[in-house]
C-alpha cells in the first residue's frame, strides 16, 4: 500500500483522529430530556416486551456505520495505492517543450505551446486503467517530479510556463523515474531548439510554418574620430519562407521615431546602420513590424545611447606622446595639454590626467594620476621596485572592464600604501597596490607606475583603460549588455530597476550583484561603488528561426478530445464506497434502526 | 370555580337531567327518585288490605263500593340517591393539557350540582393512595357552593390506590347508592380488587376514565428519559413508531381491561379525553350511557 497523499505516520494519525472523535462524539452524546409522564405503568409494559439488547445492538450498529463513513473519508484523503499496482500500472512520461519558440503563434491564434499543453491534457484525459503520469518540461522550471495520477499530473501541467532564458534541454529520467519498467515517453514539441530527446521518445509536434521576422542585432555606437556622430546597427531576420516587407523602427528621447521600409528575402537578415545622433542619448528601441508577425518576441530590441556632448580633459605632463594621442582618440573629449607649470593658471576643465606630476591640493575635477609623487592628499607611494608585476586585478570594476593588465610589463614602480586607498584595482606579486582608486567626489585614479617605465602605452587596453577611466571618473554611466534570463552585473550589493523604476529582487555574490531578466529592456543597477545601465536584449537568431523545425514533415499532433473515462482509483472508490454508506445510514435511521 | 366552570345556559340545561338509577334508590329521605318503599308517592305500586291505622286517604272507594271490602291504594315512595364521587387526586391526574384533574373536578362539581339540585345526597370524595381529603355529606342546592369549594380546594400529589380508598371509605355504614369514579385508573394495583371489593356494596357504580391527549397520542423525541409524576421513577427510551404503536396497543389494552372490569359488573364505564368538549360529554354523552336522564 502506497500512500500518496500523506506520509503513513500523518494518515495513521488523521484515520486515528477521525476514529476518535467519532466515537468521542458518540460517547458525548447530550443526555436525553426527561420529560415527566403520568405513570410508567404502560410505558413498563412496552418496554418490557422491547429488548433492551436490541437498544444496544442498535447503538453499535449505527456507531460502526459512522466509523466506517468517517474512515473511509479520511483514507480516501490519504490516496492510497494498492501494492504492486504501480507496476501494473501504464506509466508514461510526457515532456512539454516549454522553449522560447513555443510562443509563436499558429493560424488559429493559438500559440505552439498552448497547443502542446491541449494535447497533453488529452492523454491525461484518454480512458483505459489506472495509469501514471510524470510531467515535465525543457526549461527545467519543474521543481519535484513523480509519476502521479492523472489528475495531479493535470494540476502540474497547467503550473508549466515557457521558459526564456537558459539552453532548453531534454530532462534527465533518473532509474527512479523508470522503476522496473521503462515508462513511455511523449515529447510534444515544435522541433526548434536544438533538444535530443532519448531513443524510443514518440515525438508529437506542434509546428505549424509561420511568418515571422525579428530583429537579431541592435547596438549604437560611434564611428572611429567622430565622438558626436552615432550610428545604429540592426539585424533583421526573415525566417518566413517568401518575401516580406518589413517596417524598422527607431525610438528615442529628444526627437521623432525614425522609419525605414525594407524587403527582406526568405530566409535571409538584412543588415542596415542608421544614424541615431539626433536623439541626443539615452534608451534607444527598435522594433521590426511585419503583417501577420507570429512570434512577437523578437520584434523590438533595445540599446543605450550615450549622452554625446564633450567633456573638456587637461592633460598635464612634461611630455608623453603616448598618452596624448590615447586621450584625443576619445571621441567624447576635448583634450588641452598643460604643462605643470601652467596647471596652477588654468581651471574650468571637467577632469585631469597628470603625468608624473600631482598637485599639492587635491583639484577641483576628477582625475586620473600616473605615477604621482608623494603628495598630502594621495596615498603615499612606497619604495620604487624594479620590475613589479601585476598579479591581480578587479576585472568587473568599470576602469578595468574589458582590461588586460597580464601583459604589462613594468620597469620600475612603486606600490601605494594599500591601507590608504578606498579601492585597490591592481596589486602586484607581493600585494602591493599598483592602481589605486578613491570613489569619493572628486574621484580620482592613481597608476603606481609611469608610461615611461612600462609598456603599458604599448599594450592594446590601454585606451579602453583610458577611456574607461575617465568614463567613471565622470560618472558616466556605463553600459552592458546582456541575454535574458539570469543577469550578472559587477557591483556589489546593487539595487535593479526596471526600465519602469520598480526594484527587483536580486541576489548577491562577492563582487558581483545577480538578478532575472525575463524581458528586454534598459535595467539600472545601482551599487555603492557606481552605476550600470545593462540592456537587455534577446538577440537569438535560432529563436528568430522559428521555421527551422526538425519535424517540418512530422504532422501535427491532433489534440485527443473529450475521450475521458472514469478511472476507477482507490480514493474514488472509497469515496463511493462512503457515499453509499451514507445512503444506508440516512436509511436505517429514518427506519429507526440506528440512532 | 363554578363561574369558571359552567356558564348559567350550561346550569339550566344541566337542571334537567338527573341521574338514572336502575335499581330502587333506598336514601331514608324524601327524594326524587323511585325506592323500594311505598308510601306518599305519586306512583301508584299496589294494594293491600287495610288493616288498622292506615292512612285511609289511600283507600279505593270504588273497590269498597263494589266488593265491600277496604283495600288500601299503595304508591311508591321517591327517596333521595346518595352520590358518592370519588375524585382521583393522585399525582398522575395532573397530567396533561388540559389536566386530567382538572377536567375530573369539573365532572364533579356537575355531577355535584345535579345531584343537589334534585335533593340527592353527595359526599365527595378525593383519594389518591388513600383518602386524601373528604366532603361529608351535603343535601339541597345550598350545598352546592361549598361543593365547589370543596373541589377547588383540591390538590393532585401521591400515588393511586383505588382499593385502598374504596377501604377506607366504605368500611364505615353507607347507604347503598350511586358511586361515581373519575380517575385515569393508572393503579399500579390494578383496577380488579378495588372493583371485586365495591361490587360486594351493590352500588351501581358509574367509572368515568379519563385519558390526556398527551397520553392518547403522545409527541416525545427520539431520546427521551420518562419520569413518573407519581413515583419519579425513570427510564430512558429510544422512541421509534413501532414504539409509539406499542405504547398505543398497551394503552388501548389498559383501559379496555377497565371497562371490562365495569361491564362485568353491570357498571357503567366511559373513557373521555380531556381536550374533548366538556358540554358534550354531560349533556349527551352521560345519557347515551344511560347515566343521566
Amino acid at each position: 500500500m502506497r500512500l500518496l497523499a500523506f506520509p503513513p505516520g500523518v494518515t495513521a494519525a488523521l484515520l486515528a483522529g477521525v476514529a476518535a472523535a467519532i466515537v468521542g462524539l458518540y460517547l458525548l452524546k447530550p443526555a436525553p430530556r426527561r420529560i415527566v409522564v403520568a405513570s410508567m405503568l404502560i410505558w413498563d409494559r412496552v418496554l418490557q416486551r422491547k429488548r433492551r439488547d436490541a437498544e444496544r445492538w442498535r447503538w453499535w450498529l449505527s456507531l460502526a456505520l459512522a466509523l466506517a463513513i468517517g474512515l473511509a473519508i479520511a483514507f480516501a484523503l490519504t490516496q492510497p495505492e494498492p501494492a504492486g499496482a504501480g507496476a501494473a500500472w501504464r506509466r508514461i512520461v510526457i515532456v512539454i517543450d516549454n522553449s522560447p519558440t513555443m510562443r509563436t503563434l499558429r493560424g488559429d491564434g493559438r500559440t505552439r505551446f498552448e497547443h502542446a499543453l491541449e494535447t497533453a491534457r488529452g492523454m491525461l484525459a484518454e480512458g483505459g486503467t489506472a495509469r501514471r503520469i510524470l510531467v515535465t518540461d525543457t526549461g527545467g522550471t519543474l521543481g519535484s517530479r513523480a509519476f502521479e495520477a492523472p489528475r495531479r499530473a493535470r494540476a502540474v501541467l497547467d503550473s508549466i510556463e515557457i521558459a526564456d532564458d537558459g539552453a532548453p534541454r531534454f530532462p534527465v529520467l533518473d532509474a527512479a523515474d523508470r522503476g522496473d519498467e521503462a515508462p513511455e515517453v511523449v515529447f510534444i514539441t515544435d522541433g526548434v531548439a536544438p533538444i535530443t530527446p532519448p531513443p524510443g521518445t514518440r515525438l508529437l509536434s506542434v509546428f505549424e510554418p509561420a511568418p515571422n521576422v525579428g530583429i537579431t542585432a541592435f547596438e549604437v555606437r560611434s564611428p572611429p574620430g567622430d565622438a558626436r556622430r552615432f550610428e545604429a546597427f540592426v539585424a533583421v531576420a526573415n525566417a518566413a519562407p517568401e518575401k516580406v516587407s518589413v517596417t524598422i523602427s527607431i525610438a528615442g528621447a529628444g526627437h521623432d521615431a525614425i522609419v525605414r521600409e525594407l524587403d527582406i528575402a526568405a530566409r535571409d537578415t538584412a543588415r542596415l546602420t542608421i544614424p541615431v545622433a539626433e536623439f541626443g542619448g539615452g534608451t534607444l528601441q527598435a522594433t521590426a513590424r511585419v503583417a501577420g508577425d507570429s512570434y512577437v518576441g523578437d520584434d523590438a530590441a533595445y540599446a543605450f545611447m550615450p549622452v554625446a556632448n564633450r567633456k573638456r580633459v587637461a592633460l598635464v605632463s612634461a611630455g608623453n606622446r603616448d598618452l596624448e594621442r590615447a586621450l584625443r582618440l576619445d571621441p567624447r573629449i576635448a583634450l588641452s595639454v598643460l604643462g605643470t607649470r601652467q596647471y596652477a593658471h588654468r581651471a574650468g576643465f571637467d577632469a585631469y590626467v597628470f603625468d608624473r606630476f600631482a598637485p599639492a591640493v587635491a583639484p577641483a575635477a576628477p582625475a586620473l594620476l600616473l605615477r604621482p609623487p608623494k603628495v598630502p592628499w594621495l596615498p603615499a607611494p612606497g619604495r620604487e621596485r624594479e620590475a613589479p608585476t601585476i598579479d591581480a586585478w578587479l576585472e568587473g570594476q568599470p576602469v578595468l572592464d574589458n582590461v588586460s593588465l597580464r601583459e604589462v610589463e613594468i620597469a620600475h614602480g612603486a606600490a601605494f600604501s594599500a591601507a590608504d586607498a578606498s579601492l585597490v584595482l591592481a596589486r602586484d606579486t607581493d600585494g602591493g597596490a599598483l592602481i589605486i582608486a578613491s570613489a569619493a567626489i572628486p574621484r580620482w585614479v592613481a597608476t603606481g607606475f609611469s608610461l615611461q617605465d612600462s609598456d603599458f602605452a604599448a599594450q592594446t587596453s590601454f585606451p579602453i583603460f583610458v577611456s574607461n577611466a575617465l568614463t567613471w571618473l565622470l560618472d558616466e554611466t556605463p553600459a552592458v549588455a546582456r541575454p535574458l534570463g539570469m543577469v550578472s552585473v559587477p557591483l556589489e550589493r546593487a539595487r535593479v530597476l526596471t526600465p519602469e523604476g520598480n526594484a527587483l529582487d536580486t541576489r548577491f555574490v562577492p563582487g558581483a550583484t545577480l538578478f532575472q531578466a525575463d524581458r528586454p529592456g534598459v535595467f539600472v543597477a545601482e551599487g555603492s561603488t557606481g552605476r550600470l545601465r545593462v540592456v537587455i536584449n534577446r538577440f537569438d537568431p535560432a529563436v528568430t528561426e522559428v521555421n527551422a523545425s526538425r519535424l517540418a514533415t512530422l504532422p501535427a499532433a491532433a489534440p485527443a478530445g473529450a475521450r475521458a473515462a472514469l478511472v476507477w482509483e482507490p480514493w474514488l472508490l472509497l469515496m463511493l464506497g462512503a457515499f453509499a454508506l451514507m445512503l444506508l445510514e440516512w436509511w436505517t435511521y429514518h427506519r429507526r434502526l440506528t440512532v | 370555580m363554578a363561574s369558571a366552570l359552567f356558564n348559567e345556559n350550561f346550569l339550566r340545561r344541566l337542571e334537567h337531567l338527573r341521574f338514572a338509577t336502575r335499581r330502587p334508590a333506598s336514601g331514608h329521605l324524601r327524594g326524587l327518585h323511585r325506592s323500594r318503599r311505598t308510601g306518599s308517592g305519586m306512583v301508584f305500586s299496589d294494594y293491600r288490605a287495610y288493616t288498622p291505622g292506615d292512612d285511609t286517604r289511600n283507600l279505593d272507594w270504588g273497590i269498597y263500593l263494589r266488593l265491600d271490602r277496604l283495600i288500601l291504594r299503595l304508591f311508591e315512595e321517591e327517596a333521595d340517591l346518595p352520590v358518592y364521587l370519588f375524585v382521583d387526586a393522585s399525582a398522575s391526574m395532573a397530567f396533561g393539557e388540559p389536566s386530567k384533574f382538572d377536567f375530573a373536578r369539573r365532572v364533579a362539581a356537575a355531577l355535584a350540582y345535579l345531584a343537589l339540585v334534585d335533593h340527592d345526597r353527595v359526599s365527595v370524595v378525593a383519594w389518591a393512595d388513600g383518602i386524601a381529603r373528604e366532603l361529608p355529606v351535603r343535601r339541597g342546592k345550598a350545598q352546592v357552593w361549598p361543593a365547589f369549594r370543596f373541589l377547588q380546594g383540591l390538590t393532585a400529589s401521591g400515588g393511586t390506590s383505588l382499593q385502598g380508598a374504596l377501604r377506607g371509605y366504605f368500611g364505615g355504614r353507607r347507604a347503598r347508592g350511586l358511586v361515581v369514579l373519575l380517575s385515569d385508573f393508572l393503579d399500579p394495583e390494578g383496577f380488579a380488587p378495588a372493583a371485586n371489593f365495591l361490587r360486594q356494596f351493590r352500588h351501581e357504580v358509574f367509572a368515568l376514565q379519563l385519558l390526556a391527549p398527551q397520553e392518547a397520542r403522545p409527541d416525545l423525541p427520539e431520546e427521551v428519559t420518562l419520569v413518573d409524576a407519581e413515583t419519579g421513577a425513570s427510564d430512558t427510551v429510544h422512541v421509534t413508531p413501532s414504539l409509539i404503536a406499542a405504547y398505543r396497543e398497551a394503552q388501548e389494552a389498559h383501559c379496555r381491561s377497565i371497562e371490562s372490569v365495569c361491564r362485568a359488573g353491570g357498571w357503567t364505564y366511559r373513557r373521555a379525553q380531556t381536550d374533548a368538549p366538556f358540554e358534550e360529554l354531560m349533556l349527551r354523552s352521560l345519557r347515551d350511557e344511560g347515566v343521566l336522564r
